[in-house]
């Protein structure tokens, strides 16, 4: 069994002309946590959201476990099942419970019955502190519970990665150390993981490797003491001091 | 030195102190005038209206201008009322005060403008239906005729809710694939999305009543085997659902759209299928979002159903159309008038209870 897990090779995804991603190459090994870092508008979303089918690429391709789920073809229902996401903005669905939310689709997909969804997801709910926010309606949590009810709904489907889209950017600050102390223990368990942040010291402690993505290509990777401590090129120094002004790292 | 005020807070500086200025009280002469000149148009309309109605002149006197003055003169006597101690207060330098009394002054005034208003409204309106001897009333609300009419014209209301109920069925179901057909994405869906959209660009267009000639008298003219046989009921139920699918289609269409694109990128992540995120996630969030304007198309339905007198059948305006014929009065069909203002009211109310229980149920009240 090959260690890479996720593989981008020369990836290219383009809006009409804007090439938004331009020949990206990558590889997440398994129960490894990838962090891409980069100015807004870098493409760090796209990236994420190329791996789960979300966005079609217009050149190279994508492999999981070595087998290619990019273009025509693909079987993006089971892919997705496979490779679960988290956004910035939780999209739970607002006219279900929590616990409903959390039980559609490992019911629907035929994993559990619903009898069993449900004692997951109790399981799940308590395991992310809101067990009693079990029939609650999202728009009756915070935002910091909202995302981590969108995280264990990510989670039931026992996915083998998890894709982070800025989770905590919605969040107040004294809410983002709840879901990151939730992300710190998933990763932990050692499910394998690609996400991006603007909390460079988490991303710091957290990644094993952390990639800069400038205007659609990856500049500098490596383990986050390079990155952070002795970048090499200017696009990267520069980024990181803008980030050290905003009090940020 | 600072001087102490008698309830022994701490007097504001005289207002000719140049660094103290306090804010005016809002002007209300405005106010009082326009109610003040409405109040007496309003009384005025009253008392024309007794000396059509009302023979006894201590009655007349009583009804048409002691009764409106007293009702009409005590929001007014207390608008009033007010901004002369909003004055005194301002005198007094009491400025909360003065402030606060002239708002409610204006408050008072508001109301004399809303009571006046709608009595002369009604008063012009009374006085339309019983001038010239009760002409208007004669026509239109002649309690006779209506009660005469009444039951005749409720049997032959059955036959529009019937032609309302199957249309509106089959336009929501029609109206459903239609909004879906025409958002079906990808290359091989072209053709059907074409075909969607051209129906609906139709089928909006036509009136309905043209429609329902057509259909109603052309299909059975046809001969075509299957289609040519049904009832004339049936073929306006079919004519209108052609119509109101249309209709339909474009609110289940911004229904859709006005659901975060979130929502679904979430529910495909999750690896539902297409199916199953339309029906679990989309189309419920679209069904609260549209279940107001989609009663208003339905009510636009129900009256419609009033088109198929064109083609003789004998619904409940054109029963109260015989009737009104043979009487000569047209009161008969302000029955039918009232009759459908009766049944959508309910309807109104219903869906307000459903999304108010379902606000209610969201929020967890
Ligand atoms: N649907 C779209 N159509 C056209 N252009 C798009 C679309 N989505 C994203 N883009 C463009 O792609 C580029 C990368 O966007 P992306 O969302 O990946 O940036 P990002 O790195 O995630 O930024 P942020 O930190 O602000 O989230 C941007 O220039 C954006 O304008
Ligand atoms: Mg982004």
């Amino acid at each position: 069994m090959s260690r890479v897990f996720i593989e981008f090779d020369t990836v290219t995804k383009r809006y009409g002309d804007l090439t938004v991603l331009d020949k990206v190459d990558l590889t997440v090994d398994r129960h490894e946590v990838v962090t891409l870092i980069g100015a807004s508008g870098s493409g760090k979303s796209t990236l994420l959201r190329c791996v789960n089918g979300l966005e079609n690429i217009q050149g190279g391709q994508i492999l999981l476990n070595g087998d290619v789920v990019s273009g025509e073809g693909v079987d993006l229902v089971a892919l997705r099942r496979r490779v679960g996401i988290v956004f910035q903005s939780y999209n739970l669905f607002p006219h279900m419970t929590v616990l409903r939310n959390c039980t559609l689709t490992p019911v629907r997909a035929g994993v559990a019955t619903r009898a069993e969804a449900e004692s997951n997801a109790r399981a799940m709910l308590e395991r992310v502190g809101l067990k009693d926010k079990a029939d609650a309606y999202p728009d009756q949590l915070s935002g910091g519970q909202q995302q981590r009810v969108a995280i264990a709904r990510a989670m039931l489907m026992r996915p083998q990665a998890l894709l982070l889209d800025e989770i905590t950017s919605a969040l107040d600050p004294e809410l983002v150390i709840e879901v990151l102390n939730l992300v710190r223990e998933l990763a932990s368990d050692g499910i394998t993981m690609m996400m991006t942040t603007h909390e460079m010291p988490f991303a710091r402690e957290i990644s094993s490797k952390v990639c800069f993505l400038h205007q659609g290509t990856i500049l500098e990777q490596g383990p986050p003491e390079q990155i952070f401590d002795s970048p090499s090129t200017p696009e990267l120094r520069s980024f990181l001091r803008k980030i050290h002004e905003a009090g940020r790292d | 030195m600072k001087v102490q005020a008698p309830e022994g807070r701490e007097a504001p500086p005289a207002p000719s102190d140049i660094s103290f200025a306090p804010a005016r009280p809002l002007p209300t002469t405005a106010y009082l005038t326009a109610a003040a000149i409405l109040a007496l148009l309003a009384a005025t309309l009253c008392y024309q209206l007794t000396a059509l109605l009302v023979t006894g002149s201590a009655t007349r006197l009583l009804l048409g201008a002691v009764l409106p003055i007293a009702a009409l003169g005590w929001p007014l006597s207390l608008a009033y009322r007010r901004t002369r101690q909003s004055q005194q207060d301002w005198a007094a330098r009491r400025y909360v005060e003065a402030r606060t009394a002239a708002a409610n002054s204006r408050n008072a005034a508001i109301t004399s403008l809303g009571l006046s208003g709608c009595v002369a409204i009604v008063a012009v309106l009374a006085l339309m239906v019983f001038t010239n001897d009760g002409a208007v009333q004669k026509t239109f609300f002649n309690g006779e005729y209506m009660t005469r009419s009444f039951f005749d014209i409720l049997r032959a209301l059955w036959i529009n809710v019937q032609i309302a109920l199957g249309a509106q069925v089959l336009a929501m179901v029609f109206g459903l694939v239609l909004a879906i057909g025409r958002q079906l994405p990808g290359r091989g869906f072209r053709p059907v999305r074409a075909l969607s959209i051209a129906y609906i660009d139709v089928f909006r267009g036509i009136p309905s009543v043209v429609l329902i000639y057509l259909v109603c008298y052309g299909l059975p003219l046809t001969e075509v085997p299957f289609l040519s046989g049904g009832s004339l009921i049936v073929y306006a139920i079919v004519a209108l659902a052609m119509t109101y699918s249309a209709y339909n289609a474009e609110l289940y269409r911004a229904g859709i759209e006005s659901i975060n694109p979130g929502q679904s990128s979430a529910a495909l992540s999750m690896g539902l299928t297409q199916t199953d995120v339309m029906r679990f996630v989309i189309l419920p969030q679209m069904a609260r979002n549209i279940a107001a304007p989609m009663l208003s198309t339905f009510i636009g339905l129900q009256k419609d159903t009033a088109l198929v007198i064109v083609v003789g059948i004998i619904d409940a305006f054109s029963q109260a159309k015989i009737y009104s014929a043979n009487d000569f009065n047209l009161s008969a069909v302000t029955a039918v008038c009232i009759v459908f203002v009766l049944i959508t009211i309910p309807q109104t109310r219903f869906v307000d209870y459903l999304l108010a229980r379902n606000g209610a149920r969201k929020t967890g009240v």
